[in-house]
């Protein structure tokens, strides 16, 4: 395939998105024609993946063949299985989001055709971010995908709350684009090049503390976009402060992206560079999880535990990562690890923003989004009610869910490579997360709540609630697709083997 | 011998205008030790023979950005900024310590000469063959394509964020909107003409956008829990906007002394006039 084809998804995406805009403006607000615009987003959405279904069998030929920037069809970007994968799950959270976000946006703020528009471009910067393999590219990408997502932040500019949320997030995420940025010039100055498998060539015969030096500056950059531990700190307070289908993507989409660079960083850039990378991973992974479970037994806001609960998420996947790291180097080629964060992915996306819309739902009815108002939630609508259980039981990971699934595979993958300690803290705390999930579940079904009145669901919430619902029970009872799918995704263009 | 005693002179200058931008507690200072940062880096980039890069330095970074943070600086005025405090806290020290680390791996790597770096292909011969901007523009339009596409719509979204932070007009739709206290009137809002909206707040008691009020028949308690809604308003723009505003009270209306004081001390003027009412 050509240039132009492989990167249909993008461009149809970048088109929908200015068409949008382009529309919001040329239309006033009297003009009943805007109403099209959130469907034009979700059409949008909708072509997108099917262009991506449309380059997927296509790109089986480009399997582990090393080809560094000179002779690719396009150049700094890698359409291979695995960016594929990512960016269907970028297109996937965005038209998911988009459909929930529909009343929320109505009743707060009157730029309803930047909301939509803006959440393509951050879809398109997720899509450009899971491919780049040259580190300008990376940072572009990750650039554009921060300052959208500082603008979608802070959209609620009346709320102080929300414009606190984006300052946050910029402060912080300027400092990490800083910090990262140096790290690539330290590699550059050491490697002289780019390109993510030039640096691979060079690094054969560069062994320096340099380079060491450049990998975690780099490596805090990637851990602010997933909010690892201890990059994590913005997290809490721009969920929070974000409008509430921001928050959902925020919790699936940058986090879903960072980890996709760090992946392609890790096993393109630096198999060759000698230096064992699993005990750090493996910490990261440690304090992860057991600090977003710790803090978010504390919560009680929705939001905020939901932030907390996505951290400690977070650190579920990097167990992944860690396996894939522990593996011998004479079998680099097993991408084990990086299949089971894959399927771990896509389970915790359909169940994360599954509870985000119920989330919105709430929030749209009462205003708020404290967990104390979910008392007697079973009376006022048992629907949501149940499907939140199905979700809390899905991120707790407990069967017959899809969470269940993503966590057997990543631990799993952690126990194939003897790290055992690591597995161990991960099912701990499993077991932590068990105490705030179902703290929101005894406030849902035994509590008492002051409003009796029964909740309006909407069609397009309705849709999404049902979907994810169906999704999370399907990837666990009908696995085996799901779990190819995973397996066939784990490929990755122009790694060095 | 010449180049290296330049080329650590220069580098002694920018690291010692780095420190002034981050210690100087006035505001414009740090400003100018900018632009001289800027200033030596951009010498630094001709001593590379990159003379394209060091001119579009000077213009762009010392000429429009620094110029852009003095506009800044005295729009919004430069109030000298409050002492750094004990800078030798356990934090800091811990942070000096870490970039210390730093300082020594990336410092041993230089002088060891472990680190040389592979070399670009834009070799001083090929610079000097094509000319420095060809060179530039042939990479920028063929190899760095796709990142030279992605910086345009980059910008349009910041655009697109700045403007919608700058915009504080919300409404288009209506020149004028009168927020009406009419305890007789039954509807929540009237257009007048095409472009002026009366907003019933008795019925509608929320805060909106509106830019005149008038108060034709209405309680004491009524006007206070108004002005109450208003004290309590964190809108900034809003809050910017009521002490220019006009209040309308009906003479028929009849509110007590202390309800027309508060009146006067939270909008412009305050009149008394006869005031439209709305229908039954």
């Amino acid at each position: 395939m050509d240039a132009l084809r492989l990167l249909t998804p993008e461009i149809t995406i970048t088109i929908f998105a200015f068409a949008i805009i382009s529309l919001d403006i040329a239309w006033n607000d009297e003009n009943k024609s805007r109403r099209i615009l959130p469907w034009l987003a979700f059409a949008g959405g909708l072509a997108t993946l099917l262009m991506i279904f449309y380059i997927w069998p296509h790109v089986d030929q480009y399997n582990y063949t090393a080809a560094t920037d000179a002779g690719r069809e396009v150049p700094m970007l890698a359409v291979d299985r695995m960016s594929l994968f990512f960016k269907m799950i970028a297109v996937l959270t965005v038209i998911l989001v988009g459909l929930s976000a529909g009343e929320y946006v109505e009743k707060h703020t009157p730029f309803r055709g930047e909301f939509y528009g803006l959440m393509l471009l951050a879809g398109l910067s997720i899509m450009l971010l899971v491919s780049s393999t040259n580190l300008i590219m990376i940072y572009l990408a990750l650039e554009f995908l921060s300052i959208t997502s500082y603008i979608l932040t802070g959209f609620l500019r009346r709320d102080a709350r929300s414009i606190e949320a984006a300052l946050k997030y910029f402060l912080y995420g300027a400092l990490a684009s800083g910090v990262m940025l140096y790290g690539f010039s330290l590699l550059y100055g050491a490697t002289g090049s780019v390109d993510l498998a030039t640096i691979a060539g060079s690094l054969e015969t560069t062994q320096a503390g340099l380079v060491v030096a450049a990998v975690i500056l780099m490596l805090a950059g990637f851990g602010f976009k997933i909010a690892l531990v201890p990059f994590h700190q913005w997290s809490p307070d721009a969920y929070e402060g974000a409008p509430t289908p921001i928050t959902a993507f925020l919790s699936v989409g940058p986090k879903a992206a960072g980890l996709a660079v760090l992946i392609r960083v890790m096993v393109v850039a630096l198999p060759a560079f000698d230096v064992n990378w699993t005990p750090i991973l493996s910490l990261v992974a440690i304090f992860t999880m057991s600090v977003g479970n710790l803090v978010a037994l504390w919560q009680t806001n929705m939001k905020r535990m939901l932030a907390y609960s996505s951290i400690a998420q977070a650190g579920y996947m990097l167990v992944g990562l860690a396996a894939w790291s522990a593996a011998p180097p004479s079998a680099v080629a097993y991408l084990g690890g990086v299949d089971a964060i894959m399927l771990f992915l896509l389970a915790y996306m359909f169940t994360n923003l599954g509870v985000f819309a119920i989330a919105i739902i709430l929030e749209n009815q009462m205003g708020t989004s404290e967990i104390a108002d979910y008392a007697g939630l079973i009376r006022r609508s048992p629907y949501l009610s149940v499907a939140l259980l199905i979700f809390f039981l899905s991120l707790v990971g407990i069967p017959p869910t899809s969470g269940f699934i993503g966590k057997l595979f990543v631990f799993g993958a952690a126990v194939n490579q003897g790290l055992y300690v690591l597995a161990l803290f991960g099912v701990f705390n499993s077991v932590i997360s068990v105490a705030y999930y179902f703290g929101v579940l005894r406030n849902v079904f035994f509590e008492k709540g002051s409003d009796e009145s029964p909740i309006r669901v909407g069609v397009a919430m309705n849709t999404v609630v049902t979907i994810t619902v169906v999704m999370t029970l399907l990837i666990a009872l009908y696995g085996q697709p799901f779990i190819q799918l995973a397996a066939d995704s784990a490929q990755i263009l122009a790694a060095n083997f | 011998m010449l180049e290296q005693i330049i080329f650590f002179a220069l580098a002694a200058v920018a690291v010692l205008s780095a420190l002034g931008v981050v210690f100087n507690k006035n505001v414009v200072h740090s400003a100018l030790f900018l632009l001289l940062n800027f200033s030596t880096i951009a010498f630094l980039y001709f001593m590379l023979n990159a003379q394209f890069l060091g001119v579009a330095q000077i213009l762009v970074y010392a000429g429009a950005i620094v110029v852009l943070f003095l506009f800044v600086v005295m729009l919004v005025g430069a109030d000298v900024g409050e002492p750094l405090g004990n800078w030798l806290s356990g934090q800091n020290i811990f942070l000096m310590v870490l970039g210390l680390i730093l300082l020594t791996v990336v410092g041993t790597a230089v002088f060891e000469n472990t680190v040389l770096g592979a070399g670009g292909e834009m070799t001083p011969e090929v610079v000097a063959q094509f000319g420095q901007t060809e060179v530039i523009a042939a990479a920028l339009f063929t190899q760095y394509t796709l990142p030279f596409q992605l910086v345009a719509v980059l910008l349009s979204v910041g655009v697109i964020g700045v403007v919608w932070l700058a915009q504080h007009q919300q409404r288009q739709k209506f020149r004028q909107v009168v927020a009406v206290l009419d305890a007789g009137w039954d509807g929540e809002s009237q257009k007048v003409h095409h472009d002026k909206l009366r907003v019933n707040w008795l019925r509608r008691p929320k805060l909106f956008d509106f830019d005149w009020v008038e108060i034709a028949r209405a309680t004491d308690d009524d006007v206070a829990r108004f002005t109450r809604q208003i004290e309590n308003d964190e809108d900034r723009w809003r809050g910017l906007r009521y002490p220019q505003m006009v209040c309308v009270v009906s003479p028929e209306c009849d509110l007590s002394e202390s309800t027309h004081l508060k009146l006067r001390q939270m909008f412009g003027e305050v009149r008394t006039a006869d005031v439209e009412r709305g229908a039954q």
